[in-house]
């Protein structure tokens, strides 16, 4: 492959790497996450939109205690000039919910720079089983 | 503005053009299937109000397009703009083809209408709406035009032949003609324009005749007709002797001389501009006119011979007549039940009597059973009668027959007539006919009270679910007729509060409650543990609350009536999940607009994914930049940087078989022009796609892989259309970013129904809307489209309907009208969440 392209991979994985280590603690631990999205940010769950930060920020509190377990990580560089640092990630895993039995899961980003701060513009969640809801 | 508020377009997540955008006319496209007009010729001929000189080959040529740009700035409604060019027009045809709308400027297309284009020439390429006056650019020869594309005055004919052709009953029906034709859907075609009238009434005479067929009614309602000299044409078609111009813009009595050579016997012209004042008046001047006429629409109805024994003398008391002596003495009096009494509304034109009525109700009648009969709308008064309701009387004297209206402090006024007529047993009788309504309405263990008001058994009764009294008597006469009802229907009763609905818990084996599309704003004093597992609460303003962006969260929705109703398994037909009081849909779309641009690129790509022979056609998809990076369930991670990697690794992959049914879609993101307020500043336009399901190897067939696909696809830099296809008619795309996980299915819940619908229809995507019968399929296909187009179900009824059930036509009939910014906001279901989206944004421009 390409160094240079490698490089920004590598570059990708790590900030992936830090990103859903916050991510994933302030979820589990119900942390506020209303400092992780920008304004404007989309959230899916399951299909179901919620949009603006303050509104997800509630949404993430409505949900029952949560514990993720990742499996698979992956990052990649959006080539875009004009969109400034921007990674898309997705991520693979078990979850559970209320400490009942845990369900494989998985989760789309797509994050940006915003104030020196890694900001989720959208945020793509969806349980293994639920296809088949 | 009113522009922004009636024809703003559903901008979800994209704004419209400002102006006007040079690519965005490069191929106007045509969702009929005609050719597309596109625009690549640089020599066209740029005139304007200051540039008057134009080319006369260029305009006469039949062959060639011309482009009408309207510079409205915002301040002219579509309908506004294409009146005023119409009036100027109407000597001439002018039919505007693929009207747009924008912001600041509309434009459209004209073909073959030299006669029209001159006449906007001669107006100076200026019109005029309320004294102000608006420019006109033309852009003369655009295009070429060439035999595929759309021909505006064939597709005319088009339609009137298959009007002809469906026709019954020698009853042509050509109401609201230009709207309802699936023809003229790209088309401006107005009749109040009176040439194009006058093609339009030569052509179905011509028809008529060709076809050898007769007519005997003629319905022309709801068509902007203004002038009627072109109905004489209707001379030669001797058996028509009804025509309905109901609903148009007839504005003098005097067009009506035109019709002298038909012989007419019926005639309905009600609700047109000419139809005021006296309607003897007006009848007497047609018939005077028109000496055939027999009778016309215009006439005040008796249905009802309600009158008294001459021995009998009714009392009129005016609000005038009441003192206060009179209102203590009044409720004293005794009533004999065998007499009607009449209430006249005097409402002098100043007051809707629909409007009139909803105010009683909740003002003066909350607490009483009040039923009027035989409803009678008048000119300059409407009147019911009661019988054996006299408290509703008393309440009206002690408010000394007087209503003040609130919000404009008018003063309604009633007289009341006692003793008006002798009550005869054919006469209505409320507290017998209700309870027998009522008893029709159940069936089995179910209480259907859908839409109860507009029975048709009760048409000379206003039912009024909406006071406690009234829903409390209905479903008192319910219980006592049958105790163990399990399901209640309430739909479309006006339903507001749900205080009202305590009786519900006497229903001892009640399940099921539908109070879907009714006004319910708050569930306050919802009636506690209703054991019921199903509830249906769709469209009442109670969902757009939740909806809206301060509150909106499914699961809030969902935990909301769990708590109210704890055993709820079910909410507005889909199932609560177990762990999360969440419901899952299957696809989530930023916007509408998404619909076609995302599932035409997962139907092209995962088919031709799927075999290896087709899977080359993928290569066209990628570029040199683009990025494809696979992860199994080993754990192990391949990268793949640019095309011909990608295509490498493909070529070396199996066959495979996806259970298409169960996929499910999210794009978050949906991008398809720059926009410069927009969350992030790209280069190209973008889509973010993520495809979540089940696939299998063609080879192994027992063995499951759980996979989900990010898709990150930016308009084709190069322009080169290389993707094909499904493609086509969106944007040409190219994948920029693709990561792609899958792992072995584990879930023995998702082996056992991982594709189980996939036998009878072999991988296709369209299998998820093949069903057993057309009325499931149907009913699927409705619930996909409300899912889809997100707009108010009646909406989503009716494209489907007008597709004959098919899913994608609706798809198109949508897209199509929202183009034609035909859609009111209000006919989409996240509206309040816009308007709160559209304040924020204008809140921050300013």
């Amino acid at each position: 492959m390409d160094p240079e392209l490698k490089e920004r991979i590598n570059e990708a994985a790590r900030i992936a790497e830090e990103f859903t280590k916050i991510y994933y603690d302030h979820i589990d631990k119900k942390k506020s996450t209303q400092r992780l999205y920008l304004d404007s940010a989309l959230v899916v769950f399951n299909g179901n939109g919620v949009s603006g930060v303050e509104q997800i920020a509630k949404f993430h509190q409505e949900l029952p205690s949560t514990e993720h377990t990742l499996t698979t990580l992956d990052a990649q560089p959006i080539l875009d000039s004009a969109a400034g640092k921007s990674y898309l990630i997705q991520a693979s895993g078990t979850v559970k919910y209320n400490n009942e039995k845990s369900q494989a899961f998985q989760q789309s980003f797509l994050i940006t720079a915003h104030e020196q701060k890694w900001k989720i513009v959208t945020d793509t969640m969806r349980l293994q089983n639920s296809i088949y809801g | 503005m009113e522009r922004s508020n009636k024809y703003r377009r559903f901008n979800y997540s994209q704004s419209v053009y400002d102006e006007v955008d040079e690519s965005r006319f490069q191929r106007i496209q045509f969702l009929s299937g005609h050719s597309d007009i596109v625009l690549d010729r640089q020599d066209f001929q740029l005139c304007g109000p200051n540039n008057l000189n134009y080319d006369k080959q260029l305009l006469l040529s039949p062959e060639n397009w011309h482009q009408i740009i309207i510079n409205h700035h915002g301040k002219l409604t579509k309908t506004q703009i294409l009146s005023a060019l119409n009036k100027i027009t109407n000597d001439a045809k002018f039919i505007p083809v693929k009207y747009q709308a924008g912001k600041f400027q509309d434009n459209f297309f004209i073909i073959n209408q030299f006669q029209a284009m001159e006449l906007l020439f001669e107006n100076c390429l200026t019109f005029k709406v309320d004294n102000y006056s608006y420019d006109l650019t033309v852009k003369l020869a655009v295009s070429h035009a060439h035999n595929r594309q759309i021909n505006p005055t064939h597709q005319i004919n088009i339609a009137i032949t298959r009007y002809i052709n469906q026709m019954r009953d020698q009853k042509l029906d050509l109401s609201n003609f230009s709207q309802q034709s699936k023809e003229l859907m790209e088309l401006e075609f107005s009749l109040s324009n009176e040439f194009n009238f006058e093609i339009f009434c030569k052509q179905i005479v011509e028809q008529l005749k060709e076809e050898e067929k007769i007519i005997t009614m003629l319905v022309l309602s709801n068509n902007g007709i203004q002038y009627l000299r072109p109905l004489k044409h209707f001379a030669n078609h001797p058996t028509l002797i009804t025509i309905s111009l109901r609903k148009n813009l007839i504005s003098s009595i005097s067009e009506f001389k035109y019709l002298q050579p038909l012989q007419l016997k019926h005639l309905s012209i009600a609700s047109n501009p000419f139809v005021t004042g006296d309607f003897t008046i007006i009848n007497e001047q047609i018939m005077v006119m028109l000496p055939t006429i027999e009778h016309t629409d215009l006439k005040v109805t008796h249905q009802y011979n309600i009158e008294n024994p001459s021995n009998v003398v009714e009392e009129i008391i005016r609000s005038t007549d009441i003192d206060d002596k009179f209102k203590a003495e009044f409720p004293k009096r005794e009533f004999v039940k065998t007499y009607w009494n009449k209430v006249v509304i005097e409402h002098n034109k100043k007051f809707d009597g629909q409007k009139v009525l909803d105010e009683m109700f909740w003002k003066f009648f909350e607490d009483d059973l009040f039923y009027p009969c035989y409803y009678v709308s008048g000119l300059t008064e409407d009147s019911f009668m009661l019988y054996m309701n006299f408290d509703p009387l008393n309440i009206l004297i002690q408010n000394n027959l007087q209503m003040i209206f609130e919000e404009n402090k008018q003063i309604l006024k009633f007289r009341l007539h006692l003793k008006c007529g002798l009550f005869k047993h054919d006469q209505v009788k409320w507290n017998e006919l209700i309870p027998k309504v009522i008893n029709n309405r159940i069936t089995a263990s179910t209480l259907n009270l859908r839409n109860f008001k507009n029975d048709p058994e009760l048409k000379d009764i206003v039912v009024n679910l909406s006071t406690n009294k009234g829903i409390n008597y209905v479903l008192t006469c319910a219980l006592n007729q049958k105790p163990d009802i399990i399901e209640i229907d309430l739909s479309q009763n006006n339903l507001e509060k749900t205080s009202d609905l305590g009786i519900l818990k006497q229903f001892s084996k009640l399940v099921s409650l539908n109070l879907s599309e009714n006004q319910i704003e708050t569930l306050k004093d919802f009636p506690q543990n209703l054991q019921i597992y199903e509830i249906k609460m769709e469209q009442n303003p109670i969902c757009d609350k939740f909806m809206s962006k301060q509150h909106y969260s499914a699961m809030f929705y969902v935990k909301t009536f769990k708590n109210l109703c704890p055993k709820l398994q079910f909410i507005d037909g889909k199932k609560i999940d177990k762990t999360l009081n969440i419901v899952h849909l299957q696809n989530h779309l930023v916007t509408p607009k998404a619909y076609m641009t995302v599932l035409g690129f997962i139907e092209f790509f995962f088919k031709n994914f799927e075999s290896r022979e087709k899977r080359e056609l993928l290569t066209a998809l990628y570029s040199k930049d683009s990025i494809l990076s696979v992860n199994d369930d080993r754990n192990k991670k391949q990268i793949f940087g640019g095309q011909v990697k990608i295509s490498d690794h493909y070529a070396s992959l199996p066959e495979y078989e996806h259970d298409f049914v169960n996929f499910t879609v999210d794009s978050p993101l949906f991008c398809p022009k720059i926009e410069r307020n927009s969350i992030l500043k790209f280069c190209v336009p973008k889509f973010l796609v993520t495809v979540t399901g089940v696939f299998r190897e063609k080879e192994n067939k027992e063995k499951f892989f759980a996979f989900s696909r990010t898709f990150f696809l930016e308009k084709d830099r190069n322009g080169t259309g290389r993707a094909t296809g499904t493609l086509s008619n969106t944007f040409y795309f190219e994948i920029s970013n693709e990561i792609f996980n899958y792992e072995i299915v584990r879930d023995e819940k998702i082996k056992n129904k991982a594709f189980k619908n996939q036998q009878a229809t072999d991988g296709e995507i369209e299998s998820k809307f093949i069903n057993d019968t057309v009325a499931e399929r149907f009913e699927e296909n409705l619930e996909l489209l409300k899912q889809t187009i997100l707009m108010k179900p009646e909406w989503c009824k009716r494209f489907l309907e007008e597709a004959n059930g098919d899913f994608w036509t609706a798809v198109n009939y949508f897209n199509e009208f929202f183009e034609r910014d035909l859609l009111r906001n209000e006919d989409f279901l996240f509206y309040d969440e816009i308007k709160n989206n559209k304040e924020a944004t204008s809140n921050s421009r300013n």
